[in-house]
């Protein structure tokens, strides 16, 4: 993915990326495939590794914008921190504490909610994510209602260098997902990451063992709901303005299914999910009409969700788990063909 | 005389009017097998989730090495030193066997999510530590070569054994197995009983739910038999197989055998 942004700034051969892909996929697809991976990762260290389903990630990602938006935006414009507000690390600062809130919240509300399990745990998680979407539209004096918030700054390093245009922003946001990915490589990979695995193998098993399960559940909560923020408040930047409309159910349904789509319990497999839903998307909608004459957005929608379905009724376990595992049926009946039969261990 | 591994004071618990314990009162010397045995429905399994904290008894209380534990949840005891199986097993299916017994060291081991988030020096170590203590456990009950299988592929009897070797890894002071021997065939259970030995000499009280009276008898010290959630009898395995009621309640005219 970050070689395509490489590609973009060399141009080899005078060619640009965006040319070689005919146009669909364009620096702002990248960045917010970038962007949203850093959700779906957060996402799944809470649904694939600890088992802990949620329909209302989006509220999560939505109060990480909303407190970039409204820190940097409404302190400038009220002159409440002269001096402060202005200066470049204040946004970072904001987004920092975007974090903190989120997972703050997310800990708080979890203590109810996570005594839940399954589709009552989903319909609790659902009710939040309308909760918070029906106060990013009514709570006109901070959120400025359906308008949204305009006028979020761009991000600064040191006064000097401004993230700004995208070809520049598209590498902030990939370190940052690729941090991300690796901080959840750690995760999963340890003592922590083995109790969440646990938790969601058999719960009470592993509070007998001696875990902790409440407050794992909590934390894990609190650190996908930071990812969300950190994706929310770099989505709020990109944007330089923010409207509702992106943190709704349906896009917390659209950020499960590409948790889905990549393999749940994959940290590698986000990226590929998320992309996989833009690219399908993105086909669909510039080339469908091609195909199907007087095909219009209805149609996309049956399209694209027909593609889903049959990817996961072919790869149940997401893409990442599916592509491995037909490399390796792959090559056992290539191995069962040759005469090599010392390598027959499965 | 010193204190009990474990003892019990009028333990009752009702589930709505059912009585599933009725005021059990016993105690687990240090260092013995004891056995608990009765019909179904007896109260046994009762008992273990009340000992472990799984759910609250309605009157008695719980004291393990002299303290007091009903305020205790289940990791807290697990952490106290009081460690289980599970009748049914509930391994931990998605994971690896040696990831199930690796688990069981989570209570003796530290890093927290900013440690493991940063994977510091200091965490990859323990990390090691914690494959290599889960090693010892796995090969003591004799399936170190099948360290990296997936828990769930294993044939029903070795998933009893990693299920003890999970709870071993908590290094327990009391292990309470609940029915260890259902479902394993002659020579499983040979392996079972020898295995039971070898934890006590390492130094583990063992409290364990069996239905296998030949099994019982020839393992255990002390025999403890509940019927109706009621203590019928206690005593010496061969001095429980003499005992009227016993056999009245637990095997209505047959001997036991």
């Amino acid at each position: 993915m970050a070689a395509l942004g490489w590609l973009e700034m060399a141009q080899p051969f005078g060619l640009r990326f965006r040319d070689l892909t005919a146009g669909l996929i364009t620096f702002d697809t990248l960045i917010r495939i970038g962007i949203l991976t850093i959700v779906v990762v957060g996402l799944n260290l809470l649904m694939g590794y600890a088992g802990q389903i949620s329909l209302g990630h989006a509220a999560f990602y939505g109060m990480g914008a909303y407190i970039s938006a409204i820190m940097t935006t409404l302190a400038y414009r009220h002159n409440l921190l002269p001096g402060i507000a202005t200066s470049w690390w204040w946004p970072w600062l904001a987004m920092i504490a975007g974090m903190g809130a989120t997972g703050g919240f997310a800990y708080g509300i979890g203590r109810p909610i996570l005594r839940l399990r399954g589709n009552y745990l989903a319909m609790a998680t659902l009710g939040l994510g309308i909760v918070m979407f029906t106060l990013f539209r009514e709570l006109d004096f901070l959120t400025g209602g359906n308008d949204g918030i305009p006028g979020i700054p761009r991000l600064q390093v040191g006064g000097l260098l401004t993230l700004w245009p995208m070809e520049r922003y598209y590498y902030l946001v990939w370190v940052m997902a690729i941090i991300s990915i690796a901080v959840a490589l750690n995760v999963v990979n340890s003592r922590v990451g083995r109790a969440l695995r646990a938790i969601h193998g058999s719960e009470l098993a592993a509070n007998v063992s001696g875990v902790d399960t409440t407050r794992y559940k909590l934390q894990v909560l609190a650190l996908s709901a930071a990812f969300a923020s950190l994706a929310g408040s770099l989505y709020a930047h990109f944007q330089a303005l923010i409207a509702p409309t992106p943190f709704s159910f349906q896009a917390s349904v659209e950020l499960v299914v590409m948790a889905a789509v990549g393999g749940l319990a994959s940290i590698w497999g986000a990226p590929f999910g998320v992309s996989l839903a833009f690219v399908v998307r993105e086909v669909l909608r510039a080339r469908l009409h091609a195909l199907l004459h007087g095909a219009g957005g209805e149609h996309e929608a049956i399209a694209y969700g027909l593609i889903l379905v049959l990817i996961m009724m072919f790869m149940p376990q997401g893409l990442t788990a599916g592509a491995i595992g037909y490399l390796r049926q792959a090559r056992l009946r290539r191995d069962r063909r040759s005469p090599r039969w010392g390598r027959m261990s499965g | 005389m010193p204190e009990p591994t474990l003892r019990v004071e009028e333990l009752r618990k009702e589930f709505g009017g059912l009585v599933a314990l009725d005021d059990a009162t016993f105690a687990v010397e240090e260092g013995r097998i004891q056995a608990i045995i009765g019909p179904n429905g007896a109260g046994k399994t009762t008992l273990f989730n009340l000992i472990s904290g799984i759910y609250p008894a309605t009157a008695g209380r719980v004291y393990f090495k002299g303290r007091c534990i009903d305020d205790l949840s289940p990791h807290m005891r697990a952490a106290a030193g009081i460690a289980r199986t599970f009748q049914n097993v509930l391994l931990f299916e998605n994971m690896s066997v040696i990831e199930n017994v690796m688990l069981g060291r989570h209570i003796r081991t530290r890093a927290g999510f900013l440690q493991s988030a940063f994977s510091l020096p200091s965490t990859r170590r323990e990390e090691e530590e914690i494959f290599l203590r889960a090693i010892q456990y796995l090969n003591l009950v004799g399936l170190g070569q099948f360290a990296e299988r997936p828990a769930g592929s294993l044939p029903f009897g070795q998933k009893r054994l990693v299920a003890i070797a999970r709870a071993l890894a908590t290094e327990p002071e009391l292990l309470l197995l609940d029915e260890p021997g259902a479902g394993l065939n002659v020579l499983e259970k040979q392996g079972l009983m020898e295995l039971v030995q070898r934890v006590r000499e390492l130094g583990t009280t063992v409290l364990l739910v069996e239905h296998d009276m030949s099994f019982v008898m020839r393992l255990a010290e002390w025999v403890l038999v509940l019927d109706h959630g009621q203590k019928i009898a206690e005593g010496p395995p061969a001095q429980v197989q003499r005992d009227q009621q016993v056999i009245k309640a637990y095997l209505g005219d047959e001997s036991i055998g």
